[in-house]
C-alpha cells in the first residue's frame, strides 16, 4: 500500500514539475515589459539623453537592451529614484523626456492576417513566390472585382484553399511575415496579378482561362 | 477412484463454464456500456455539428437579408436623386448610396458564392459606390450634376431596379425552408446551386451602365500604364550585365524567365556577395532594375548604422538613374530598414515617383528595391516653384500644431491629380501629422497621421 502511495506521489511530481518550469519561464519578465511599453523613438530619446548625460556609451538604435537598462539604473541611482531599470513617468520626467502616453500602438492585424495566409498558402515556395501571393491579395483589395478589405478578401468563401481547409490558423513564420511586410510596402513581383494556382493540382477549369503572367516556384500567377 | 476423478473433472468444468459465463457477461456489459457511451458521444457530436450548421446558416441568412436591404435602399435613393433639384439633398443621397453599395458588397462577399461567377456584379456595386462618392465630392466642391451625370444615374437606376426585382424574388424562395448552407455544399463543377441562383440576381437584360470617372475603383485609376521607361530594347545577356553593375561581386546570376505584363522584364536569380538569394526583374527596354525581392538576414544583427544604411540606399537609387534622390520616410524592422526615396526636381519632392529600398543592416547590402511607381509615373513635368513659400500659409494650419519641418512636394491626390503642395510635418500631443496645403492658394489638400503599430509606423 505504502509502495503504491509512493509511486502515485512520484508520478504526480514527474508530471507536475516540468509544467511548473514551463509556466515559470513563460511569465513575462520586466525587461520584456519595458521594451514593449516604449516605442522605438521613445527608446531612442532615452538613449540619446543618457548618452548626453554620460551614462550610456552604446549606439542610439532604439533597442532597449542590457546596455540601456544598465544606464537607466545608473541614472536612477544618481537621481534618487527607484533603481529598477524601468523608464516610467518619474524617470522620464527626471530625464526631461515626455513619454507619449496618448498614442496607442495598433496591433498589426492586417499584417498578421496577410502573413498567416502567405504561410498557409505558400510556405514551401521561394521568398519571391511568398511576396507574390501577398501581393495578389493586396491587388484584389484594390480591384473592383473583389471585396475591399484584406480580411474580406482572405475570408471570401472558397477564395483560398488554405483558408477553406483551416491551414490559415497555423502560426506564420518569420519568412511569411517578411514577405507580407514587403508586399504591404508595395513590392509586387507579379505586376498586378489577381489570381494564382498550382498548375499540377488545380481542379478548376475556369482558372486556366486567365492570362498567365509569370510562374514563380509551383505557382502560376495570372490576371 | 475413477468416479472421484470424474467428479473433480465435472466440478472443474462447471467452475470453468461459470467463470466463462461471468467473464462473458462482464464483456457484454462493458461492450454494451461502451456502445451506449459511443452512442451518446455520437449524439452529442451530431448535435454539436448540427448547432454549427444552424449558426452558419443563420450568418448566411443575415448576410442575404442585409444584401436585400442595401439593394432596396439604393434603388429608392437613386429614384429620389432623379426627382430632386437640390444639390444639398442630391449630395446627401449620393453619399448614402456609396455607403449602401459598400454594405451590399460586404454582404455578397460573406455569402458562400464562388467569386468567378459574381465578379461582374461585385464590380458593378463597387463602381457604383466609387461613382456616387465622386459625384458627391464634386457637388461639395460647388459643381452641379450635368445632364450626362443624370443620364448615367438614370441608367444606374434601371440596372438596380432589375437587380432589386431579382433579389426580392429569390428571398421569397429562401423564406420557404431553403438552406443556403445545403445548397452551397451541393457542388456542380466550379459552381454550386446557390451560386447559380444568386448569379441570376445581376441585372439581366439591362447592360451595366459605363461609369466614367476618376475615383475609387474606376477603370482609369486601375489603368497603370508605364509612362517612364526609356531606352533601347536589350537582350537578356545585356540585362544581366546591368545587374552585375549594381550587385558587384555577386556569386551567381542565373536567368530565370521573362514577364510580359504591365512591365516587360527578364527575371534572374542572383546570389549576392553575402550569399543571399535575390529575385531581380530587369526591364527589356533600357535594362532598368524594376524590382528586387529578397528576405535579408534573419539574425537581427546590425553591422552598420542607420546613416550608413541610408547612404547605401541613396547610392543604389542614384546608380539606377533616380535624379537627386531624397529619403522621405524610413522604418526599421529588426535589422531590415525600409527606405522610401523620392527624386526631386527644382527642389520639389516628387512623391508620385517614389522608389523603395530595403537594406539589410547585417550584410550592409540592398536586399529589396521597387521602382514600379517611378517607371509608371516619371515623365518630364517641367515643374516650377509657385513663387509662394510655406511660411505664408502657416496661419492656415489648425492651432496647437507645432511645425517641425516643411518642404515643397508634388503630391498625388484623389482622382489622379498631382498638385504642388507645401508639406508641414507637425506634432501635437506627441503624435505626428503631415499637412498638405496647395502651394498656389494654401487650400488644405490632405492630412496624414503617423500611426504606431506593433510592427513599425505607418502613414494614414
Amino acid at each position: 500500500m505504502k509502495r503504491l502511495l509512493f509511486s502515485l506521489i512520484a508520478a504526480t511530481l514527474i508530471i507536475v514539475m516540468p509544467m511548473a518550469v514551463v509556466l515559470a519561464t513563460s511569465l513575462p519578465n520586466r525587461d520584456g515589459v519595458v521594451s514593449q511599453a516604449l516605442t522605438v523613438n521613445e527608446n531612442k530619446a532615452v538613449q540619446q539623453k543618457l548618452k548626453e548625460l554620460g551614462y550610456y556609451k552604446g549606439s542610439v538604435d532604439g533597442v532597449f537592451g542590457q546596455g540601456t537598462r544598465g544606464a537607466v539604473i545608473a541614472f536612477q541611482k544618481a537621481n534618487g529614484l527607484t533603481a529598477d531599470g524601468i523608464v516610467g513617468e518619474k524617470t522620464a520626467k527626471a530625464m526631461g523626456i515626455s513619454l507619449n502616453t496618448q498614442q496607442i500602438a495598433q496591433s498589426g492585424s492586417d499584417l498578421y492576417l496577410l502573413a498567416k495566409t502567405v504561410y498557409a498558402e505558400a510556405r514551401g515556395e521561394p521568398y519571391e513566390g511568398q511576396v507574390a501571393v501577398a501581393a495578389v491579395i493586396l491587388n484584389r483589395v484594390e480591384s473592383p472585382d473583389f471585396p475591399n478589405t484584406i480580411a474580406e478578401v482572405i475570408y471570401q468563401p472558397w477564395a483560398f484553399t488554405a483558408v477553406h481547409d483551416g491551414q490559415i490558423n497555423l502560426e506564420p513564420n518569420e519568412t511569411a511575415y517578411s514577405a507580407a511586410r514587403d508586399a504591404m510596402n508595395g513590392w509586387d513581383p507579379t505586376y498586378g496579378c489577381l489570381y494564382y494556382y498550382n498548375a499540377s493540382t488545380a481542379t478548376s477549369k475556369w482558372i486556366f482561362t486567365r492570362t498567365t503572367v509569370v510562374t514563380i516556384g509551383k505557382h502560376v500567377f495570372a490576371i | 477412484m475413477k468416479e472421484d476423478v470424474l467428479n473433480v473433472e465435472n466440478k472443474r468444468q462447471k467452475r470453468f463454464s461459470k467463470s466463462l459465463v461471468i467473464g462473458l457477461s462482464i464483456a457484454v456489459g462493458v461492450l454494451g456500456l461502451s456502445t451506449i457511451g459511443l452512442g451518446v458521444a455520437y449524439g452529442c457530436m451530431a448535435s454539436t455539428s448540427n448547432d454549427y450548421a444552424i449558426q452558419l446558416e443563420n450568418v448566411y441568412q443575415k448576410n442575404l437579408y442585409d444584401l436585400v436591404e442595401s439593394v432596396n435602399n439604393t434603388e429608392t435613393k437613386l429614384s429620389k436623386i432623379l426627382a430632386s433639384n437640390s444639390p444639398t439633398y442630391q449630395k446627401k443621397m449620393l453619399s448614402e448610396i456609396a455607403q449602401n453599395s459598400e454594405l451590399a458588397e460586404n454582404s455578397i462577399a460573406s455569402l458562400p458564392i464562388s467569386q468567378n461567377s459574381l465578379a461582374d456584379s461585385v464590380k458593378f456595386i463597387n463602381q457604383m459606390s466609387g461613382y456616387t462618392q465622386t459625384l458627391a465630392d464634386s457637388i461639395s466642391q460647388g459643381k452641379s450634376l450635368t445632364k450626362k451625370d443624370l443620364q448615367t444615374l438614370s441608367n444606374l437606376h434601371d440596372a438596380v431596379k432589375e437587380m432589386k426585382a431579382q433579389i426580392n424574388k429569390f428571398v421569397k424562395k429562401v423564406q420557404k425552408n431553403y438552406s443556403i448552407l445545403n445548397q452551397s455544399l451541393n457542388l456542380d463543377g466550379d459552381f454550386n446551386n446557390f451560386t447559380i441562383e444568386i448569379s441570376k440576381i445581376k441585372a439581366e437584360g439591362v447592360d451595366y451602365p459605363v461609369m466614367i470617372y476618376d475615383g475609387p475603383f474606376s477603370d482609369s485609376t486601375l489603368d497603370k500604364t508605364v509612362k517612364g521607361l526609356k531606352g533601347e530594347s536589350l537582350s537578356k545577356e545585356e540585362c544581366k550585365r546591368e545587374i552585375e553593375k549594381c550587385f558587384k561581386n555577386s556569386a551567381e546570376i542565373s536567368y530565370s524567365g521573362e514577364i510580359n505584363s504591365r512591365f516587360e522584364t527578364f527575371t534572374y536569380h542572383v546570389t549576392n556577395s553575402d550569399s543571399q538569394k535575390l529575385f531581380v526583374q530587369v526591364s527589356k527596354v533600357g535594362g532598368h532594375i524594376i524590382t528586387v525581392s529578397g528576405q535579408g538576414s534573419l539574425s537581427g544583427e546590425k553591422n552598420i548604422s542607420e546613416d550608413e544604411a541610408k547612404k547605401i540606399a541613396i547610392d543604389f537609387a542614384k546608380q539606377n538613374g533616380i535624379e537627386n534622390p531624397e529619403i522621405v520616410w524610413s522604418d526599421l524592422i529588426k535589422n531590415q530598414i525600409y527606405l522610401n526615396i523620392a527624386p526631386t526636381e527644382n527642389g520639389i519632392v516628387l512623391y508620385p515617383d517614389l522608389v523603395k529600398v530595403k537594406v539589410d543592416m547585417a550584410s550592409a547590402t540592398v536586399v529589396g528595391y521597387d521602382a514600379t511607381n517611378y517607371f509608371i509615373n516619371h515623365i518630364p513635368r517641367a515643374l516650377k516653384q509657385t513663387g509662394r513659400n510655406a511660411n505664408e500659409f502657416k496661419n492656415k494650419l489648425p492651432s496647437g500644431y507645432q511645425i517641425k519641418h516643411t518642404r515643397t512636394v508634388l503630391a498625388p491626390l484623389d482622382y489622379n491629380r498631382e498638385v504642388i503642395c507645401f508639406e508641414y510635418e507637425c506634432s501635437k500631443n506627441g503624435a505626428t501629422y503631415y499637412f498638405y496645403l496647395n502651394a498656389e492658394d494654401g487650400k488644405e489638400e490632405n492630412v496624414l497621421k503617423v500611426i504606431q503599430t506593433d510592427d513599425g509606423s505607418k502613414l494614414m
